[in-house]
């Protein structure tokens, strides 16, 4: 089980950290803005190779230490170190990220990238027309799967057992009961809910996220994004409506004896199609659409606006002037939050809260 | 249609937005009754504050071009489009004015002067230029 857990957990962590270099968009690098014809510059593809060997090396040390735990002691520690290594692998990249960031900040100083190009910015005024996402009304699907293990608990309310147990351990060992009552059986319902709500809620910013568009290739980079923000929206709904019905499944067991190991691969194989899905997508596609080949790409004299001074550190955006919540990461696959705007902050908090209370709540 | 905005020059955003737009229309690659992206939205877009956007919006929105529902949103207008006033010919006179004493400094002729007005006109009436 330890070594299903690091294949299908920690080698993607450990895959996408490392490639992030090469699937950002053309007009960064490591955080920092450039005109997207030095992408290419024999410099910075030396970077991206060092940062890509030095983010593998470490992983390849931590699954041996890992390997090395699983061996010799009992599951427990190997979970216990397992967490612990993730956290450290997500650090150490993020000093191995910072040390690169700060050098590609000194050769942005010092190289004339930037001599006769215009900074210049480009919107489509009707970006927003576009169809971006997928419609919501395939949220119906986790919908119907939700409220058909709700009913499905309710109805059979006597025969599940009169201590639920709430929590296990990954050896599949009780470690919280609760007491048997209507709120308590539908905890996992309530789960399935607030996933269903959360995936909507992604879906509305894959849709509403600012517009970037690369001045030197406009039509290009329009047409990259919507195809990136599609093929999300769609990934949202599948990887959504499995983890849903994942949850129904050991809300079923507490009533039908199932066999532990067909559950445990159930589950691990829904955890594995979603993240190898990720993958998929951000390797195929790449930040904003990036690397969809349309053949179409230009090299003009304009370059974006260069607002290095707003990503502090290069990851995080701070903008008070920019009424938008939701942006494109600058380095990774995916959305960050205008950390300026508290709106964005309270979401945040809020997505965070509701789990909890559904768990305090339901025990 | 896509707006061009230089962050470099001297003339602020809410001006050179007012202008592309009205640049759009002339063209016709902005219809009437064609919506623009709400406030809200284009400052997003821009990265700018929300107050440089109604200032280009309230602009086009008194002299025509545009009308602001609230429920419609930003649209191109359905009325009819501004015409040539007697105002508008007085100002289009002292804003000219300044250009051609300068090309007459620099040794520019009448005829060159002329064709650039030329060009211009049919570039922008067939919706090329847009940098």
């Amino acid at each position: 089980m330890s070594f299903l857990i690091l294949l299908l957990i920690f080698i993607p962590l450990i895959i996408i950290t490392s490639i992030t270099p090469y699937i950002t968009r053309k007009t960064e690098s490591f955080g920092v803005l450039i005109p997207s014809n030095v992408y290419h510059n024999p410099i910075l593809q030396k970077l991206r190779k060092q940062y890509l060997q030095l983010s593998i090396i470490v992983g390849v040390i931590l699954v041996g230490v890992l390997l090395a735990i699983s061996s010799l002691f009992n599951e427990e520690t190997f979970y216990a170190t397992f967490i612990i290594s993730t956290f450290v692998y997500i650090f150490i990249t993020f000093a191995i990220y910072l040390y690169f960031h700060k050098k590609m900040k000194q050769l942005k100083s010092t190289e004339k990238w930037f001599e006769k190009k215009r900074e210049t910015i480009v919107v489509d005024t009707n970006f927003y027309k576009e169809k971006k996402v997928v419609s919501y009304l395939w949220f119906i699907l986790p919908l119907i799967i939700t409220i058909s293990t709700g009913i499905w608990s309710i109805i059979n309310y006597d025969q599940f057992p009169d201590r639920l147990p709430m929590q296990y351990n990954m050896s599949g060992e009780v470690t919280r009961y609760a007491d048997k009552s209507i709120v308590a059986v539908l905890s996992l319902p309530f789960l399935q809910l607030f996933l269903t709500g959360l995936f909507m809620f992604i879906n509305y910013v894959i849709a509403k996220s600012k517009q970037q568009i690369d001045p030197a290739n406009p039509e290009e980079s329009i047409e990259q994004n919507l195809i990136f923000r599609r093929r999300w929206s769609v990934y949202l709904i599948v990887s959504g409506t499995l983890l849903v019905a994942m949850f129904a499944v050991p809300q079923v067991s507490f009533i039908y004896e199932m066999n532990l190991t067909i559950m445990l691969s159930l589950i691990f194989a829904v955890v594995g199609i979603t993240l190898l899905g990720a993958l998929l997508i951000t390797i195929t596609t790449g930040q904003g659409g990036s690397r969809v080949k349309l053949g179409k790409t230009k090299d003009g004299d304009l370059i974006n606006r260069d607002d290095d001074r707003y990503w502090k550190l290069g990851v995080f955006y701070f903008n008070p002037e920019d009424p938008a919540i939701w942006i494109e990461k600058r380095f990774g696959s995916g959305w960050t939050m205008n950390f300026a705007r508290p709106q964005g902050w309270l979401i945040f908090i809020v997505i965070i809260l509701i789990p909890i209370a559904i768990a305090i709540f339901t025990s | 249609m896509l707006l061009s905005l230089n962050l470099e020059s001297e003339t602020p955003i809410y001006i050179q937005l007012r202008n592309k737009i009205i640049e759009g229309i002339a063209s016709g690659e902005l219809k009437r009754g064609e919506s623009l992206p709400s406030v809200r939205a284009l400052a997003q877009d821009l990265s700018v504050n929300m107050h440089t956007i109604n200032k280009a919006y309230q602009l086009l929105k008194n002299d025509g071009f545009i009308q602001i529902h609230r429920q419609k949103g930003v649209v191109i207008t359905l009325d009819e489009m501004p015409k040539v006033t007697e105002e508008y010919t007085r100002n289009l006179e002292e804003n000219i004015r300044p250009l051609i004493a300068e090309s007459i400094c620099r040794g520019m002729e009448r005829e060159e002067f002329l064709s650039i007005c030329e060009k211009l006109f049919k570039e922008i009436k067939k919706g090329g230029g847009t940098s």
